[in-house]
């Protein structure tokens, strides 16, 4: 109950929040006080409001049609005799099992009942979520609740899932797993960035030199050559090499680094190319010409001038970038088999728990959402010409 | 103040100095006279010409051949199209050369269902106990499939596999790359141009890209596993293409609203031009250099896409008798066996990684080279 009351309470004051600096902002109220206009109709929080509403709404859109999606390519009954149709299991013992399956995940009623329980469960309303089982007895089955949590957001529960316990919910899957591919993500993010800003700035420093282009032939061959091709050739390189480990273990560092350099070197080359063309861009500009013909020494003009410049754009994609991590990747968490959340999909799909499916979907969808409104925000902070006014 | 007081004689005694003094004019004829006589001789009249008034005497200039001789200039390209050239021949010709029917397949490449243990023979190298690992020799001259590739592959020639992958790669990437290219220019030329149309097309790729495409390739993927022994190909162009165009038609649809306001298109438009004349005029010839180098890079774009499915096994399935780059390259390295056994890898990536590099190049040489600035 007390669960309850908090969050109807932080949501209540949410959208009291979010109506007040609105009513503000039109001048409906306080029109005249300038304490509270500088604060609640500050043109950043609407810009940032109007972001997330026009957002929301194309995240609604994508989860419906994943919605419809997912009801087509998993159909309730086949999934469930996928899920439970094991050797030892009575008929009898199945429907149940089947029918509370379909209740826990919201399966039962028509397609437009199921689309609002869908949507119940994913809006950020406070409820009480508990997880059935069935309990066999002598020749009788009952069911037995055996733990009830509180969720604001309720993913559901997952099945047949090798390495985790029947009937556990989605988040307990996914928090762990994020945890582990953003410790290693947010490392090789670090590495992008110390070694990306460098190679960048020397390349616009040399421009044309031979420095220049053995970085534009490094950056070539990446965007070319297929990702999953060049992950192997790094791991022929760190592994086969420099006899790095070949599997990932948690507990150890040093399994790490071939995922991390990997990482590290492949998303370097994006960052070079976009800090050389800003940089280049800044080099030709008037101002940089006009300091250069008074004279100002060329170490000067880099550090105060252009560099300067040059970061405003890039300083939008370090959020991205950082909340990005919390996602981690496709391909190396495959190659190198680590346990993390870039491999929910494949492993949801081939375990058919649509539930984690949408969970990622939904997760991924909100990070992104938040990143490019953190970048815009970091932008507006960096760049003092920038203005969310008009 | 000695300026000042220089009354007009005085200014003419000075001048009159200045040139009796000057060595120059000392002996000299008048200069009048000099003019005189000589000018006659230097100037014939020669009447006037409508037609030579109005022709351009300027340099012959042809944008395509400027674009090629300025190509050409740069001998690394050279190199990428001997290497693509070779490609090429190799992959329409190279089963000819040495061919050892991968798959035991019949004549229309589909894999014959239960061959018969002589044609089986006839196609498989290695050692069977040795899991088919066989190194580049003189009859297998990328090896052999060994047996973590599963079934359809051990005991393969690697040659004749990779080629016929690349065929298959190759035809895929063109068929993408000219289907993306064709919905992108269109639809972004269209989405540049016409205002209503841009929050409507924003909206949709917001809304695509909250959908991750590997999950919506899997769902995609769940629907279409039955038909995928007929109609293979188009399902994987289909899945290539499906969202492939929406990137190239946001690039194109940001570059027109960049050139959409200049001068001459608004003045094109006060004259009245119709919307179908602005952009396949005014708008489309603008960005010849930036389409030219999307296409390019689109062909590479394709085929990486195509390993990445087969990654995931969402794409070509070797038992409906269809080999792919993708495929052989993540099966060949699917376990660790590739580094023991280099050679898994450096078949497929011996084609692999110049293809697209090749093409990659070719096409910011393009670039550069279609581009009217670099002309002059």
């Amino acid at each position: 109950m007390a669960s309850y009351l908090i969050g109807y309470t932080i949501i209540g004051v949410l959208v009291i929040f979010v109506v007040f600096s609105v009513l503000v902002k039109k001048r409906i109220l306080f029109g005249n006080t300038v304490s509270v206009q500088k604060i609640f109709g500050h043109p950043l929080l609407h810009y940032s409001l109007r972001r997330i509403g026009s957002s929301l709404i194309s995240i609604a859109l994508a989860i419906i049609v994943t919605f419809f999606l997912l009801r087509l390519a998993y159909p309730a009954q086949a999934t469930c005799l996928k899920l439970f149709a094991g050797n030892h299991v009575s008929e009898d013992l199945f429907k149940l099992r089947c029918d509370t399956w379909k209740e826990e995940m919201g399966f039962s009623g028509s397609v437009l009942q199921q689309l609002g329980t869908f949507f119940y469960n994913i809006l950020p309303l406070p409820k009480n979520i508990c997880r059935t089982d069935i309990v066999i007895g002598n020749g009788t089955f009952s069911y037995e609740i055996y733990s009830c949590r509180a969720f604001v957001i309720n993913f559901g529960t997952i099945y047949n899932l090798p390495g985790f316990p029947d009937g556990g919910f989605v988040i307990d899957y996914m928090l762990p797993r994020m945890m582990t591919s953003f410790k290693v993500g947010i490392i090789a993010t670090v590495l992008e960035l110390g070694l990306g800003y460098p190679f960048g700035i020397l390349m616009a420093r040399y421009q044309n030199g031979i420095f220049d282009k053995i970085g534009k032939t490094y950056i070539m061959t990446i965007d070319a050559i297929p990702g999953v091709a060049y992950y192997y050739i790094w791991m022929a390189i760190l592994c086969g090499l420099f006899a790095l480990p070949r599997v990932y273990d948690p507990n150890n560092f040093l399994t790490w680094l071939p995922i991390i350099l990997t990482m590290g070197f492949t998303g370097m080359s994006g960052i070079g190319l976009w800090v050389r063309r800003y940089m280049v861009d800044e080099f030709n500009a008037d101002y940089v010409k006009f300091a250069r013909s008074k004279g100002l020494e060329e170490g000067r003009i880099m550090r105060i001038h252009i560099l300067r410049n040059a970061v405003v754009p890039l300083v939008r994609t370090f959020p991205s970038a950082v909340i990005g991590a919390l996602m981690g990747t496709y391909y190396l968490e495959n190659i190198y088999n680590v346990d993390g959340i870039g491999r929910a999909i494949i492993v949801a799909n081939s375990s058919y728990n649509s539930s984690l499916l949408v969970a990622v979907i939904i997760v991924s969808a909100l990070l992104s959402v938040i990143s490019y409104l953190l970048g815009d925000i970091v932008t507006a902070m960096v760049d003092p010409r920038i203005s969310f006014t008009s | 103040m000695a300026v000042k007081n220089l009354n007009e004689k005085d200014v003419e005694k000075l001048f009159r100095e200045v040139n009796e003094n000057d060595p120059r004019l000392a002996s000299s004829v008048p200069v009048e006279d000099k003019i005189d006589t000589n000018i006659k001789d230097l100037f014939t009249v020669v009447g006037s010409s409508e037609e030579k008034s109005e022709r351009l005497d300027s340099a012959p200039y042809s944008y395509w051949r400027m674009t090629f001789s300025h190509l050409f200039k740069n001998p690394l390209v050279i190199v990428c199209l001997v290497i693509l050239g070779i490609l090429l021949f190799f992959t329409l010709f190279g089963t000819l050369i040495h061919y050892y029917p991968p798959l035991t397949t019949n004549v229309e490449g589909k894999v014959i269902p239960n061959p018969t243990p002589d044609l089986i023979n006839m196609t498989k190298f290695g050692d069977p106990s040795n899991n088919y690992l066989l190194g580049p020799n003189s009859r297998n001259w990328f090896g052999v499939c060994f047996s973590g590739m599963g079934a359809f592959y051990r005991g393969q020639d690697m040659w004749s596999c990779v080629w016929k992958g690349t065929q298959l790669s190759m035809l895929l990437g063109v068929t993408v790359a000219v289907i993306d290219t064709v919905l992108g220019i269109l639809i972004g030329s269209l989405w540049g141009y016409f205002r209503w149309l841009d929050p409507i097309l924003i909206e949709f790729r917001n809304f695509v890209n909250n959908i991750p495409t590997l999950l919506l390739d899997i769902l995609l993927m769940q629907f279409f596993q039955p038909y995928m022994e007929r109609y293979g190909f188009l399902i994987i162009v289909f899945l290539l293409t499906a969202l492939g165009w929406l990137g190239l038609a946001g690039f194109v649809r940001n570059q027109i609203i960049i050139i959409r306001n200049r001068e001459y298109n608004i003045a094109s438009q006060t004259l009245g031009s119709s919307s179908k004349a602005m952009i396949t005029h005014n708008l489309l010839p603008y960005l010849i250099s930036v389409i030219v180098t999307v296409v390019s890079t689109a062909i590479p774009g394709a085929i990486s896409s195509e390993v990445g499915l087969a990654f995931f096994n969402l794409s070509f399935r070797v038992q409906d008798g269809d080999i792919t780059l993708g495929q052989i390259l993540t099966k060949a390295v699917a376990d660790q066996t590739w580094m023991r056994y280099p050679y898994l890898l450096i078949g497929p990536m011996a084609v692999m990684a110049p293809l697209t590099v090749c093409f990659f190049y070719l096409g910011l040489a393009l670039a550069d080279a279609t581009d009217p600035k670099t002309h002059r």
